[in-house]
Parts: structure tokens; sequence; C-alpha cells
């Protein structure tokens, strides 16, 4: 169907107006700008991890996969365990904090991969000729059986992860009013990494061919000889690598996890997919880091309690102007 | 790993079971069975350790014989749905209760709001409830200015039935200004940053915070979050401090992550004092400070352990009983105090009653009429409102101790030698 | 005439399970008196009734049009507050300062109106977005009206939510033994309001918070929302709804205006919940945005995808099953199996040692994983949901013949 063709201006003019009245901010109090800047990309770069396992499922099998948020915390938990079996110090960055975090990464992020797998096989893929909402349900499900399991592990309190980045005032400098710790570095070049990699494995492999081929086309792919199951599988295997690396990334900087963690986490991160476009791999980074940025501007110059009502309020904003999202392709109806 | 250890033990157990084949210990006889109940939200480390507090004055009382010669039954019923309190889920609850006329009473809920729906529907059976932990004034009186109005009435909640609604914690208009007397006067905080978590306590006591840090001349910036919407709290705490604030007050729990804060600061290196009510007084929330513990202040509603004859031998006894780290909780003990002043009520109740099972409206009229009640937390009355006579705020700041197990303040889990330590105690009974 | 032999068989089971449930409400409240002497487990299922209201509205949107709704529960939100501010003196401390008290006849049919209104407002910009986008639309929705209610303290009452909220009263004639064991105390010398005044005219009685008045109330309203909700399936629009969530272009190809269509599943589908709103307003006394979070959205969706999307008969069953699990079976289990390792000698596995909880907590922590694994089970088992609709059925048996052809709708159905 045609539908009311809304022109694209409107959403331009609501990102002018944004862009000014940020910018007047930046121009007459710069050094907050920027350190607010600074703590939303943090912030956005993890978000951005999660909504790519979002956009990558969704762009497969179009399922909005409510578990993804749970995968995220879930590896923050295990990291935590696995963290358990070294002498870590808090105080110091040692050598054994540095094989630690070494090691924890790619641990973790098998793990999570492997799960995340199981839940697929389990939980989707019977259901993948059902009713179109019976996975949803399904996904609702296994969102609630692992923080049920996270639940009765460490019950309602509180995780604690060992602060083992290094930190505190030697990690730490003030460059013109503006505070940068080593944390933030971290968070948003190891995000970057990652990221980069994923996008080198989807344009440059056989395997991440096979995924754009099955996303766009299902029937196509498996005409052409593609394994449907292996690379769907290969999809939430990978989504869960990002999700279990970003969920240990925000245990090591934020130091404080528990087990809905992935509710809201999750939410927000499919926010970002839906506004960078879902389906669309750079769409959901860039989501992620303007959800990130917005939060964070909003808390600081608006209030935090509208800090909600405005990211929502835009989201909505932006599907009406640019019904596929800010980098989503326009498809043409069928 | 935790939860290994629980399954071997259980594991254990059944292996011992069998062997043993059963076999309880025969009790005394008993006249019969009264029961009491509790609504909390027993999902939070916060409705849990509150929970242990009655469970501990229930099992010492039926092991001292009961009441009267009548066993205490307890039952805890759990207000939470889907891991948050629901005031819907206490107004099941209490209808529960009311429906076995063995239920003589109840302790809780643990949410002021929970007990807003809670009141309308007990109180035209007389059903006793004793909150350990409401500290919201509308619940029993009003608001007197400059604290605004209150939204409704504690009248319109009974509805022309007599007082059933009682509570041994001092009210948030205590809590909030014992702390901005301290923070002012004693930490020299002249101007500070006040962040609520949007509950009803803690909007309640950041609000009688605010109002009286002004009167004292300070200044205040204002700012809320959501536990569901909110982790990084980052340009909150910045905005505090690019307008001024050498302190921090938040109101709120820390089950609403109130704590993570504290630790937040330390990561954009802003030391200053953190000061909080009685839901900061706990050990989660010294495990939330991770690493940015001391220079906590939280107030508590009540006398310090080491203030009150015989608490702490009570304290002691309890965490013998209950171990674990999050067992002890800043209700605990009020919960303790709430369920012994019910079975002092059942008590007189049943003589009242010439010995047999008394009435619920005999309970209440009793409970009424308590008297002198000696606690732990203090020895109190309550007036015609259903409020305490102890109107005690004990200051207490988180330090490195040497010995945890003599601590009257609950200490860190992970660090488990930093605890709340007393350090003033105002007595607003006196004062007034 | 095989199909024809189908079709009958189908109806009648409809017509079964309505019956079965028809009885059985009535049935339900004089068993459960006799059985235990008390009226909890009738407050609990007029508690319930609630959700029966949202699933029955939430299946016009979801199960008769296929739209996605993730944010149901701000229009339930806004009809539980069109009835709190007008039914308590929550306005008076507003900026209007003047309370009313209007009575809960007019409110619910006032409650249904706004929430109808409010999704035909956000629909219109909206509707003629593709598949998800709608739900992702929906969602926003539902997280920003719970944060107004929040953020607008001065109108809603905040976090402190509205309490004080009146309850429904009748003409004394009314009353009987149906209304509730001590409706005869509450017979009052006070009177029925008039509207917009305080005069009186007949004696009354109110509801209080009776829990066998509100369970009639709610079983009257659920069978006039299902009288309603069926003939609309089988009117013109009802078809119409049917053919845009089987094929939208087709069935604008044949003439069906689809936005008007949608808008229309989409108002209607609000107002049942602006009605539920209003009865959960008037039966818990207390509105509070706590009430209307994002997980309330979620139930309300599980329940109408597993009792059967599209059924009536289904998402009834379904919310009740869900209802029961939630809030009877999961908080049931903690003091069950305390009980039971009581009885069978291992007693003091409910005293907590150590890292061990006791068992009630350890079974009280196992919640989430026991609702998640219900969910999942169910899902597989019947993934059509428990009463499917029988076009439905009859799809999926069609397509169970065909399925290369299920394939490839499967892939395009956005």
């Amino acid at each position: 169907m045609g539908g009311i063709s809304v022109p694209d201006s409107g959403f331009y003019i609501i990102s002018a107006i944004a862009i000014v009245l940020l910018g007047a901010q930046a121009v007459s109090h710069p050094a907050a700008f920027i350190q607010i800047s600074i703590f939303g990309i943090a912030d956005g770069a993890m978000y951005a991890l999660v909504a790519l396992g979002y956009t990558m499922v969704y762009g497969i099998i179009e399922l909005i996969n409510f578990a993804h948020g749970d995968v995220f915390t879930m590896g923050a938990y295990i990291g935590t365990a696995i963290l358990g079996f070294f002498a870590v110090n808090e105080n110091s960055f040692t050598t054994i904090n540095l094989v630690a975090l070494l090691l924890v990464f790619p641990v973790v992020m098998l793990i999570m991969g492997a799960i995340n797998i199981g839940i697929e096989r389990v939980a989707y893929r019977p259901l993948r000729n059902a009713p179109r909402l019976a996975p949803l349900i399904t996904a609702i499900g296994m969102s609630f059986v692992l923080e049920g399991v996270m639940f009765l592990w460490h019950g309602p309190a509180t995780v604690h992860v060992p602060d083992l980045l290094p930190h505190g005032p030697g990690f730490q400098t003030k460059i013109g009013g503006v505070f940068v710790g080593f944390k933030d570095v971290f968070v948003v070049v190891t995000a970057v990494i990652l990221v980069s990699l994923l996008a080198v494995f989807i344009n440059r492999t056989r395997l991440g061919k096979a995924m754009r081929a099955t996303a766009q086309d299902r029937d196509a792919a498996q005409l052409m000889g593609i394994d449907i199951n292996r690379t769907i599988a290969a999809t939430f295997f990978i989504g869960a690598l990002l999700a279990g690396a970003g969920g240990m990334i925000w245990g090591l900087y934020y130091n404080n996890i528990f087990y809905n963690l992935g509710f809201r986490t999750g939410l927000v991160a499919f926010t970002s997919a839906v506004f960078g476009g879902i389906g669309n791999i750079p769409g959901a980074a860039i989501g992620g880091l303007l959800i990130g940025l917005i939060s964070a501007y909003s808390d600081y110059y608006i209030g935090s309690k509208w800090t909600e009502v405005v990211i929502f309020g835009i989201l909505i904003g932006v599907l009406v102007f640019r019904p596929t999202g800010l980098l989503g392709m326009r498809v043409p109806d069928k | 790993m935790v939860r290994g250890r629980g399954l071997v033990i259980l594991t254990f157990a059944a292996v011992v079971a069998f062997a043993c084949g059963g076999g309880g210990g025969g009790s005394p006889a008993s006249k019969g069975t009264i029961k009491i109940g509790s609504d909390l939200p027993v999902c939070t480390t916060g409705g849990q350790s509150t929970a242990n507090g009655v469970k501990f004055a229930v099992d010492q009382k039926n092991a001292s014989g009961g009441v009267n010669g009548y066993t205490i039954s307890y039952q805890s019923f759990d207000d939470c749905r889907q891991a948050a309190y629901s005031a819907a889920a206490g107004v099941e609850n209490v209808q529960s209760m009311l429906g076995d006329s063995k239920f003589l009473g109840m302790i809780g809920p643990y949410n002021s709001a929970v007990a807003q729906a809670e009141i309308p529907i007990s109180s035209p059976q007389h059903f006793v409830m004793i909150s350990p932990s409401n500290t919201n004034p509308c619940l029993t009186k009003e608001q007197l200015p400059p604290l605004p109005p209150c939204s409704y009435h504690a009248a319109d909640l009974r509805s022309g039935n007599a007082n059933n609604y009682w509570r041994v914690v001092t009210t948030d208009d205590y809590q909030g200004p014992a702390m901005a007397d301290y923070m002012y006067k004693t930490l020299n905080v002249h101007s500070i940053g006040i962040l609520d978590d949007s509950t009803v306590f803690g909007v309640g006591i950041s609000g009688s915070f605010e109002t009286e840090f002004k009167k004292l001349g300070g200044t205040t910036t204002h700012s809320e979050y959501q536990k569901a919407t909110t982790s990084d709290w980052k340009s909150i705490l910045l905005k505090f401090q690019n307008a001024g604030a050498t302190g921090v007050y938040v109101g709120g729990t820390d089950d609403q992550n109130i704590c993570i804060p504290r630790k937040q600061m330390k990561d954009i290196g802003w030391n200053v004092p953190f000061g909080g009510g009685d839901g900061i007084e706990t050990s989660n929330c010294i495990d939330q400070t991770s690493g940015n513990e001391v220079g906590t202040y939280a107030t508590s509603a009540g006398a310090d352990a080491t203030r009150v004859a015989g608490a702490t031998a009570t304290i002691a006894a309890f965490r013998k009983a209950f171990p674990g780290p999050n067992d002890f909780g800043g209700y605990t003990m009020q919960a303790y105090d709430a369920a012994n002043a019910l079975m002092a009520a059942i008590g007189r109740g049943i003589n009242d009653a010439n010995g047999s099972m008394p009435t619920r409206e005999q309970v209440r009229a009793e409970m009424a009429k308590t008297k002198g009640f000696v606690g732990v937390i203090g020895t109190y009355d309550f007036d015609a409102n259903g409020d305490t006579s102890l109107k005690i705020v004990s200051i207490y700041a988180v330090q490195q101790v040497s010995d945890p197990a003599q601590s009257t303040g609950v200490c860190g889990t992970k660090a488990a030698t930093l605890c709340y330590v007393w350090k003033d105690q105002v007595n607003y009974a006196t004062a007034a | 005439m095989a199909r024809l032999h189908l079709r009958e068989r189908f109806k009648d089971r409809d017509t079964a399970i309505f019956g079965v449930l028809f009885l059985g409400a009535l049935v339900f409240p004089i068993v459960t008196m006799f059985a235990t002497g008390s009226s909890a487990l009738i407050a609990q299922a007029g508690h319930a009734g609630t959700f029966v209201l949202l699933a029955i509205g939430l299946n016009v949107v979801v199960g008769f049009a296929g739209l996605l709704d993730l944010g149901y529960a701000a229009f339930f939100a806004i009809g539980a507050y069109t009835y709190a501010l007008f039914a308590s003196a929550q306005l008076g401390s507003s900026p209007l300062h003047h309370s009313y008290h209007l009575p809960f006849w007019l409110m619910i049919f006032v409650g249904m109106f706004v929430a109808a209104a409010a999704g035909a407002i956000l629909g219109f910009p909206t509707l003629r977005l593709r598949g998800d986008y709608l739900a992702i639309v929906t969602l926003g929705f539902g997280e920003i009206v719970p944060q107004l209610s929040y953020n607008l303290p001065q109108w809603t009452g905040g976090i402190n939510a509205i309490g004080g909220i009146d309850q429904p009263s009748l003409p004394a004639w009314i009353t009987g033994p149906w209304a509730g064991a001590n409706s005869i105390s509450i017979i009052q010398g006070a009177a029925c309001r008039v509207i917009g005044s305080g005069t009186s005219f007949a004696p009354c009685f109110s509801f209080g918070f009776d829990p066998i008045a509100y369970y009639a109330l709610v079983v009257i309203m659920i069978i006039a929302a299902v009288i309603l909700v069926g003939n609309l399936y089988r009117s013109r629009l009802g078809r119409a709804w049917m053919a845009i969530r089987e094929d939208e272009v087709a069935a604008a190809a044949m003439g069906i205006n689809t936005v008007t269509t949608k808008l229309l599943a989409f108002a209607i589908g609000a107002s049942f919940s602006g009605f539920a709103g209003a009865y959960y307003g008037a039966s818990i006394g207390l509105v509070s945005p706590d009430d209307f979070l994002f997980i309330v959205s979620i139930t309300v969706l599980v329940m109408v995808v597993l009792g059967g999307m599209g059924s009536i008969t289904g998402v009834i069953v379904g919310a009740l099953a869900i209802y029961f699990v939630l809030n009877t079976f999961l908080p049931a289990l903690p003091p069950f199996v305390e009980n039971l390792a009581n009885n069978v000698g291992l007693g003091f596995l409910n005293t907590q040692n150590g890292d061990w909880p006791g068992l009630a907590q350890e079974t009280q922590r196992i919640n989430f994983l026991v609702y998640g694994l219900i969910l999942v089970l169910m899902m597989l088992l019947r993934p059509q949901g428990i009463f499917p609709s029988r076009v439905r059925e009859q799809e999926l048996k069609h397509a169970a013949v065909n399925e290369d052809e299920a394939a490839v709708e499967q892939v395009h159905a956005s």
C-alpha cells in the first residue's frame, strides 16, 4: 500500500533544531559538553554491541529476540565467575589481571555463543514454520529462563565484578576540564575492534556472504545450496559473541551487574537497532551510539526523568518520518 | 559456585532423611495454631531480610512455648510479581489472609504504596497490620507545611473504621532532616545534589531532606532516576558537580541500585560525602559502592543496638540463626519488634477471650493498648494514629572495622571489614 | 463436504467451551465459598477478570487484524487514570482545584472512549508503517505513557499514585446474595450520587471491597465484551480484518480501506483496555504508574498468543491460565514445597544453612525459571495456541498438506 508520503524534510528539520540547540551548549560550556559526550559514547558503544545481535537475528528470521538482552547479562555473570578463579588485584594492574582479561573475553564469548546456538536449536528452530508470534513468545520465555538461572545463581542482589581494568588517579587525566579514564578508552576501542571484525566477517567470508544471502531471500539462498539451518545458527552464534563481549565490557566498566540488567539494556539496544534501521549492521552500530549520546545529553540538559520519554519520542518521530530507520533501505512495498 | 554447595547440602540431606526415616521431635501439647502472615517483597534482599526478622521472632516464641499455649504459625506472602513489588499482589495477599480466620494479624507491607492499597481492605475486618518499614507520613497523619500536603488522607483509607495499622519506624519527615542537619552542620556540606529513585520512599525522604537543608540555608540541585531506565549516573553527578555541590544525598533503596552512583563518583574523580536514608544502610549498598565505600553516610530509624539494653544479644542470636550475608538488613530488627508486638497483643487477646482463640477485633483493641513495648530498637508506645513514640534517628558512616562480628551496623559481603559504624543519634521525641 | 463437517465441529467446540466457562463462572464462587469458607479465591478471580478483558481487547488488534502491539498497557493505563482522576479527590490537588466524583457506570464508557481515542491518535500517523515497525511504535508509546504519569505528579499523583478511588454503587433494591456476604452491612443512609452534585435520589449500597460483588461485575463485563467482539468478528469489519491479516495488498485490491480498517482495530482493541482500566481502578482502589509497565504489555501478549490468536475462547483460557500461573501457582510454590519437605521428613531443608537460603526461598527464586519454561514448553507443544481459532486451524491444516507453500508464506509474512 502506498499510504501518506511524508517528506524527509520533517526529519531533517527536527535533527537540525536538535543539533543547533546542542551546538549552542557546546559553545557556551564546551568542557561539560565534551564530558557528557564521552559518557554517551562509552554507553553507546556497549548498546551498539548488543544491538548488532538484535539486528542480525531480525534481519535473518524476522524475530525480535527478547532473550538477547539476557544473553548479554549472562555473559557478564559467567565472566565474573571465571574471574573468580584468578587472584586478580583490584588496586593495581598486575600481570594476573592482564592474563585474566585476555583469557576471559574469548572464553565468555565462546560459551555465550554455544548457549545461544542451544537456545536457537531448542526454542526457535522447531517453530520456524509456526505462526509468526509463536517464536516471539518462546523468546520471551527464554528471557525469563535466563533471568531465572541468574536469579537462582546469585539472588536479587547486585553482583560485584572485579574492578581489574587500570583505574584510579594514575589512569585518569583531566584535559581542559574534561575527565578521561582508561576505562572509557578501553570500552570504545574494544567495541570498535569487535564491530570492525564483524564487518570484515560479514563482507569477506563465505559464511558472511551466506548470511547476507539468507537475509535477503531465504528460498533463493536455499536453492543456491546454502545450508539455512547452519547459517541461522551461525548468526545466533555471532550475535552472542558480541553480546557476551558486551556484557563483559559492561561488567568491567560499571563493576555492578544484576540478574535483570538485560531486560532494560536489551530494550534500549533493540530500540537502537530499530533507530538505525533494523537488519542493517552499520545502522545498529550508529543507532547504539546515538541512543547512548541522546540519553547522556538528556540526563544532563533536560533531566533524567524525561530521558525515557525523549528516547522513545525520538524513536516514534524517526519512524513516522523515516519508516525504515536512519539507515534502513527503502524497500518497495509488496 | 554458591548454588552448587546448596545442591550438595540438598543431596546430603535427602540421604540422611531416608537413613533416619523421618521422625520429627514431639512438641508439647498445644491448644491450637494461630497464624500470622507477612506481606513483603521477598524477591528483593530488603524484603527477604525483613521476613527473616519475623521468622526469627516466631521461631523464638514457639521455642519458648508459643503464646499462651497456642503455637504461632507464620506464613510469608510475597507481594512481588515478576520481580517488583505490586500493590495488586499485596491486595490479593491480604484478601487471602482475611479469608482464613486463623490469621489474626500481619507484618507488613514493606512499601508504602502497597499499604495505601491494603489498609482500605483490612480495616473493615479489624485486621492488625504492623509495618516494619513504611515511612511515608501520609499513611497515618497529615504533612504539615512547608512539606507538600498529602495527596491522600489516612482517615479516607480507614473509611470510618478503628485504626488497624501501626508502624514501628519513624517517618521520613524525621530521617531526612536528621541527615540534613548532620551533613550541613557536622560534615559542612552547604551545597548538595539530591538524587531520588522515583519510588514513594525515595521521593518522600529526599523531599523532607531538601526542605530541612534549605531551611538551614543550603542550596540544592535535585534530580531523579528510575532503576528500570538508568544504569549510568555520571551525567547526573556531573550536573551536581557543575552546580557546585560538595555532597550528594540519595533518597532511595539499594534494590533500586541507589548506591551505584557512589561507585561512579569515583569513576569521575569526585570525592564528596554521600548520604542517604535507611534504604542504603544495607550490605548490598556497601557492595554496590565497590571500591568507594568510605564516605557513605546513612540514617536508621531507631536507636543503635549498643544504646539499647539487650539488643546486641538478640542481634548476635539472629546472626547465628541467619548467617547469610544478605540475611540481615536495615529492617530486620524492626520486623522482629513488630512481630513480637503483634504476638504480645495476640497473647493479651487470648486472655480477653478467656484462653480461647481471640477475635480479630480483640487483637486489634489490644494492639491499640500497647504501652511501653520493649523492643530491640528501643522502648516505645504507639499513638492513636498508629505511629511509634520512638522518634530516634541514628546516623551511621561506613568505616573500616577490626571485628565485623561485633558491628551493630551491617557490613559488606565482599568488603567484609567495611561496616556502618554508629556516629550520632537525634531524638525528635525530646526535641519536639 | 468434509470441510463443512470440520467447521461444524469447531463451532461446537467453541460453543462447548463457552458453556463450560459460563457454568464455571457461575459455580466457581459457590464452590469456593463452600470448600474454603473464604472469598480470597473469588477476589483473585475478580482480578484475573481484568486480564481477561485486556486479552479480549488485545486479541482484536493482534489476533483479528494481525497488528503486533507491544504497548497495550498504555491504553490500560489511560483507562485506569481516566476513571481514577474523575472518581477521586485527586483533581482537587491538581491545578484544577476541583475534584470530581463521577459514577463508575458512566466512567467505564468514558474510559472506553478515551482509550479508543488514544488508540486512534497513535494509530493515525503510524499505521502506515509496515510489519514490526508498528510494534516498535507501540512499544515506545507503552514506555512513554507510564513515564508521563510518573513525571506529572501534579496531575497523576506521580509515584504516590491515586488512592481513595470511589467504588461503584448501586441502588439498594439491586442488592442480593450475589452482591456479597457483607453487602447488607454496607447499605448506608448514604445515597447514590447524581452526576455533578452531591444531592441524593435513592438509597444505595457501595461495592466497597467486597470480592463477590466485583466478581459478579467482571463476569458481566466479560460476557458483554465477548458478545460485542464475537459480533464484530462475524461482521463485515471482522472479515476485513481477516483479509488484511492474511494479505494486505490483496485486501486493498478488493476495495478494503486498509488504513481505516486497521485504525478501527486499534481503537476498538484499545477501548477494551479502557473498560478494563476503570474496573481495575475501582477494584484495587489505587492506580499507580507501576501497574502499567512494559511487563504488563508482554504478559497480555503472552496470554493472547498462548491462548490462540484470533480465538475468543482461546484468549480467555490463555488469560486465565497465565494469571493462574503468575498469581496463584508460582506464589503458592514455596509454602507448598516447604510443607512437602516437612511431611516427608526433610523439614531441616527448610531452615537456611550457610549458602543454602532455605527451601522456601530457593523455590521462590526458581519462579522465573519455571515461568519461562512453561512459556517455552507450551509454545513448542502447541505453536498455534491452546484453542486456536477455527479459521486459523483450517489454514494450518491446509498448509500442512503443502508445506513448501507455508515456508514461502513465512518468508513473506511481514
